[in-house]
């Protein structure tokens, strides 16, 4: 029967004119003056390049789209990336067009010239030539770029008087302390998971943290070693363990050196039930377990790793050991010293510090900040104007990886030239300029130190392959390919066959009793070492385990908070050795008893509070004697722990009502998430935040629960504190084929595609918000306010021209990416042909490290998803509610002994 | 108490309910109304550009080929806008010195580009895509009218998803033979119907109205 008015009708005749009587402004057609060989402005063209964190690149392939850098993906062919990424790779977009980075050169806070500059510097540099350089030092962070390398040392044989200091907040000191005790020289560990079937963690979070995570992360869970981890602060590596073991920085080295007498390494201490347990479990694995020590760990836990590695037959099997990957490796915390005490003592006459930020990040105890005041000529290269800049005489912005050239090597030491995708958008000037301006050479660009580096570099690579290199045209071939390719061929780091001293532990003094209350600090799980402070993408992510952003906690463990009358939000004062800081407490399931674990990099900002103020050299990573006084304030926790919950209903398992089976024509998307392969690293949540236009809120919208991201990742903890397990599971919508949300809406705005999409159509939302009402998944995400940067001209190039950008009073949520399926879609049918399996990739399947996530076609019994749900157990999400959900999650085999 | 107001008052009560209520009416027809005149939908309008180009003496009276400048119209969502350098392949040699062609001159001299004014405009909510449609068999002259006859381009009909949506759900009566997709004049042979029917068929045309295949 034909109703009298119907719905469309009603609307075509009257709301629509009143929601839409605005007129389309008229849009100009700017084609090109000549077309460029790439073809059309719609497609994208794909740059192989890197991203660099502490000095290490993981490689990438940067999505450009009509010349703007809109999407990173992980490199395939990269051996650090394999395809995925992490986390801070994709945030490199929004730092990309990020107002907020320096603009310009400038001398005491004034704008100035390159040239006036340069020729400063020549000025400068010349008074120092006469005495081979004396005075002038150089501070950098971890430099593996060889060209940067190769760059310093020719600027040291011209000025031999003048000294070259490293220095990374986050250095791997201890790693370095503790190779050169076992071998006399510095080596570099490479951790091969693919080989291994038993590892023990001691506080190392290698499947989230360090250069060679996302590989790690990979290898990892496709072979599922058993993992043992004893940890301070749950981190994603020890949620994924077996067997967990909350246990303060001193107590985990106790443990290791318990584990090391149980393989035999040392006489026994005392007894452990759990050490023995673990170390059994190791010797049955000889030559296929892994000992991993955290970058954090003191160098002592560093060797015990290192012997039992050698004891239990792993290295050069599972652990292998390589020629540092950096350029010149140093004792970071040492070499700063150096400098600081040069500064002292008024030696340093001229400072050129390329990125960082010393004044914020040195150890509180060295107050960089009062010394280098006293020195006479300072120049500081970064991208933002932070507070060593302010310090500085001349500041110079470092151009965007996305914008410069360079080169770096990877965890394993593989090179990839950094090319850059975009001509800088405000003045910066590159390491290598600012380098190559010192050697008199300020007209040489990157691009052209890069080439002449890479030319003379390229003989000896083609000779260690057995061919010569004849002609340019040779050169110019191996340097596309290495553009092309994303990385230099035969660059990996060969492993080596070296045997450790073998008095290697005996010497090695156990540390004393545990000091009642230790303080750990940590990288931050979102902007590292406060490096990525004001990202907004990583700042907003919900961090790892504690769901907190925007700021930082002291975290603590439920028995301790008790202990001192403490709850989370309570505001404390810590002290460590005179030195203080307010903080507000943060109750964390799992963490160790007798211990606070800080992260720091915040206070920057205005929001999150200062760690590093806390931190000397002497307790870079951990420390006793931490004292802890309640100042009687509180403070809201801008965490989405509570967010979103699904109303304590059964998760998993609830039963499945029977329903009928989608159309078999056509394509019927489906996803399978695998919750046990999922650390909760958060890169899938920023790779969808980059893909699909979603705005960040802010911390004040977040603590009222606003936060706008369509993929969350919950995570529970469940049984006794001390042998908690916990559960990664990333929801997004999940496209039910019993769809709440749809029969609820009042103007049609969600409704469901033959293909099984549940769609959001925004033009016709008029934001009631029934459906995220109704939704028991609460996916559905609403605009309270313009979230989205329509304005700032620089902002609305981040945007991806693929999905609409959502304005105020519209629902929004997981579309299973439709601009990719829509593009898939028209290539096939252009040709002919069916969608073929793994053709769509979703943003979340493509970044993620270990490969939890899958979309396919269910209508295809070909397709790996098909044939993942035949042969294994799965469960979709509260299932019970007939909801029919179209992803659905692996149920976990547990593992039992 | 004496009563403040008239028996008349009723009356005035009854007329101004009355009169509020067409008066909303008649506001609501305003808006839809007004949304659909082609002062918001830009039907019929041809802009001025700022090269007058004759769509009439090139496609029509050359005879030129849609996809000569249109080049990606098969291979990429957007059709394609013809570079300077395009323009300049031809008028380079011939009319090389008129002066309504200054513009072209000096956008190509100075690798600059034409700013022509887009006569088809889509909302920025609308995903279109021209290699699927014209992959399908929907012919340049279905949306675009016939631009041989136009000496200054104008959007013949509005483009409004009523229109859209009258095409997606009934492809039989626009489709044409592949061949005949970049022709303005092709007319079927024998019964229409019968023809887009047999044409949907050896197509595999569907009726694609999800709402995600456009919004996104």
């Amino acid at each position: 029967m034909k109703r009298l008015l119907e719905r469309r009708e009603f609307i075509l005749s009257a709301l629509a004119g009143a929601a839409a009587c605005t007129r389309q402004p008229r849009e100009p057609i700017v084609p090109w003056g000549a077309s460029p060989e790439a073809g059309a402005p719609e497609e994208p063209l794909y740059f192989a390049t890197a991203t660099p964190l502490g000095g290490f690149g993981l490689g990438v392939l940067v999505k450009s789209l009509a010349g703007r850098p809109v999407k990173v993906e992980g490199n395939p062919e990269h051996p650090a990336s394999l395809g995925a990424t992490d986390a801070f790779a994709q945030s490199w977009l929004w730092s990309l067009y990020d107002p907020g980075r320096a603009q310009t050169i400038t001398y005491n806070g004034r704008p100035r010239a390159w040239a006036d500059f340069t020729e400063w510097l020549r000025r400068a540099l010349q008074e120092r030539r006469a005495r081979q350089g004396e005075g002038l030092h150089i501070l950098t962070q971890t430099v593996t770029s060889p060209t940067l390398a190769w760059q310093i040392s020719e600027l040291l044989d011209a000025f031999p008087a003048a000294r070259w200091h490293q220095y990374e907040p986050l250095s791997r000191d201890p790693a370095r302390q503790a190779a050169r005790r076992a071998f006399g020289r510095d080596l570099h560990t490479v951790y091969r998971f693919d080989r291994a079937e038993c590892v023990v963690s001691l506080d190392a979070d290698f499947l989230a943290q360090g250069a060679g995570s996302v590989r790690y992360a990979r290898d990892f869970m496709r072979k599922r070693p058993r993992l043992m981890a004893v940890e301070t602060m749950p981190s994603p590596t020890g949620s994924k363990a077996d067997e967990r073991r909350p246990a303060s920085p001193t107590e985990v080295e106790t443990f290791s050196f318990a584990l090391a007498a149980n393989v035999g390494l040392l006489p026994a201490a005392g007894p452990d039930d759990g050490a023995a347990r673990w170390a059994r479990e190791l010797m049955r694995h000889r030559g296929a377990s892994i000992v991993v020590a955290g970058d954090q760990q003191p160098p002592s836990v560093h060797l015990i790793a290192l012997a039992m590695n050698h004891r239990l037959g792993n290295l050069g099997r599972t652990v292998q050991l390589t020629e540092p990957v950096e350029a010149l490796p140093a004792l970071e915390l040492a070499s700063m010293g150096e400098l600081v005490r040069a500064m002292e003592g008024g030696d340093v006459e001229m400072l050129v510090m390329l990125g960082g930020d010393p004044v914020r990040d040195a150890p509180a105890d060295f107050d960089f900040g009062a010394h280098l005041r006293e020195v006479k000529l300072r120049v500081h290269a970064s991208h933002y104007f932070n507070d060593t800049s302010r310090l500085a005489d001349w500041h110079v912005p470092e151009p965007h990886p996305f914008e410069s050239w360079s080169d770096i090597r990877a965890f394993d030491g593989t090179v990839t030239i950094m090319q850059p995708l975009i001509a800088p958008l405000w003045e910066a000037k590159s390491f290598h300029e600012l380098l190559a301006a010192m050697r008199g050479r300020a007209d040489l660009s990157g691009y052209e130190l890069l080439r002449e580096y890479w030319r003379g570099r390229a003989y000896g690579l083609f000779l260690r392959a057995g061919r010569s290199l004849a002609s340019e045209e040779e050169f110019e071939a191996f340097w596309r390919r290495c553009l092309h390719d994303g990385f230099v061929a035969g660059t990996a780091a060969e492993p080596l066959a070296v045997e450790p001293r073998p008095d290697l532990v005996a010497l090695l003094e156990p540390p004393g009793r545990a000091a009642p209350l230790e303080i750990s600090f940590r990288p931050d799980a979102t902007i590292w070492d406060g490096r990525f402070a004001g990202n907004a993408w990583l700042e907003e992510l919900p961090k790892p385990i504690t769901k907190l952003t925007w700021e930082n906690a002291a975290c603590l463990s439920r028995a301790t908070a008790s202990r001192l009358g403490l709850a989370s939000s309570d505001v404390v004062e810590l002290r460590l050795d005179g030195r203080a800081v307010e903080a507000p407490v943060l109750v964390v399931p799992g963490h160790a008893d007798g211990a606070v674990t800080v992260t720091f990099g915040y206070g920057r900002q205005g929001t999150g509070f200062d760690a590093g103020r806390l931190r000397t050299s002497t307790s870079m990573f951990s420390s006793g004697g931490l004292e802890l006084r309640k100042v009687g304030r509180r403070h809201a926790l801008a965490t989405t722990q509570e967010h979103h919950r699904m109303e304590g209903r059964p998760l998993l398992g609830g039963g499945r009502p029977a329903g009928a089976r989608p159309p078999a024509d056509g394509y019927a998307w489906g996803m399978l998430i695998d919750p046990a392969a999922c650390t909760g690293c958060n890169a899938c949540v920023i790779a969808c935040v980059a893909e699909n236009n979603i705005p960040p809120v802010g911390p004040a919208e977040v603590l009222r629960g606003r936060e706008m991201h369509w993929l969350r990742i919950d995570t529970y903890a469940e049984g006794p504190e001390e042998a908690l397990e916990f559960v990664h599971l990333p929801v997004m919508c999940l496209h039910c084929e019993n769809a709440p949300c749809e029969p609820v809406c009042p103007t049609g705005a969600t409704v469901h595609s033959a293909e099984g999409l549940n769609e959001m159509i925004y033009n016709r939302c008029v934001g009631s918000r029934y459906c995220a009402n109704n939704c028991p998944y609460k996916v559905r995400r609403f605009n309270f306010y313009r979230y989205a940067d329509h304005g700032t001209a620089v902002r609305r190039m981040l945007y991806n021209p693929e999905v609409t950008v959502r304005t105020r009073g519209v629902i929004e949520k997981c579309t299973w990416c439709v601009q990719r399926i829509s593009a898939a879609r028209i290539a096939a049918a252009r040709s002919g042909r069916r969608i073929r399996d793994g053709e769509i990739v979703t943003a979340c399947q493509g970044v993620c490290p270990s490969e939890a996530i899958l979309f396919g076609d269910l209508n295809d019994p070909e397709s790996r998803l098909s044939r993942l749900l035949a042969a294994r157990q799965t469960a979709g999400l509260l299932e019970q509610l007939g909801t029919r959900p179209r992803t659905r999650y692996l149920v976990r085999e547990r593992r039992d002994g | 108490m004496p009563q403040i107001l008239p028996p008349s008052a009723n009356l005035a009560v009854r007329l101004a309910l009355v009169g509020a209520v067409t008066a909303g009416a008649a506001l609501l027809w305003l808006f839809g109304a007004v949304d659909r005149s082609s002062w918001v939908t830009r039907a019929g309008a041809a802009p001025a550009q700022p090269v007058p180009f004759s769509h009439k003496l090139h496609a029509g009276g050359l005879g030129l080929d849609c996809r000569h400048c249109h080049t990606l119209v098969e291979t990429s969502p957007g059709a394609g806008m013809p570079a300077t350098k395009t323009c300049m392949h031809c008028h380079s040699q011939v009319f090389s010195d008129v002066p309504l062609l200054e513009p072209v001159r000096v956008a190509f001299e100075e690798d600059r580009s034409i700013e022509w004014v887009r006569v088809a405009d889509l909302p920025d909510f609308v995903y279109f895509d021209h290699s699927i449609h014209v992959r399908k068999g929907f012919a340049c002259v279905t949306c675009h009218g016939r631009v041989d006859q136009m000496p200054v381009v104008e959007q013949p009909v509005a483009l409004t998803m009523r229109w859209c949506l009258d095409c997606h759900r009934n492809p039989e009566r626009y489709v044409r033979p592949l061949e005949q997709v970049f022709s303005m004049s092709w007319e079927p042979e024998g019964d229409p119907a019968a023809v887009g029917a047999r044409l949907a068929r050896e197509l595999g045309l569907r009726r694609p109205t999800d709402c995600s295949f456009c919004h996104r």
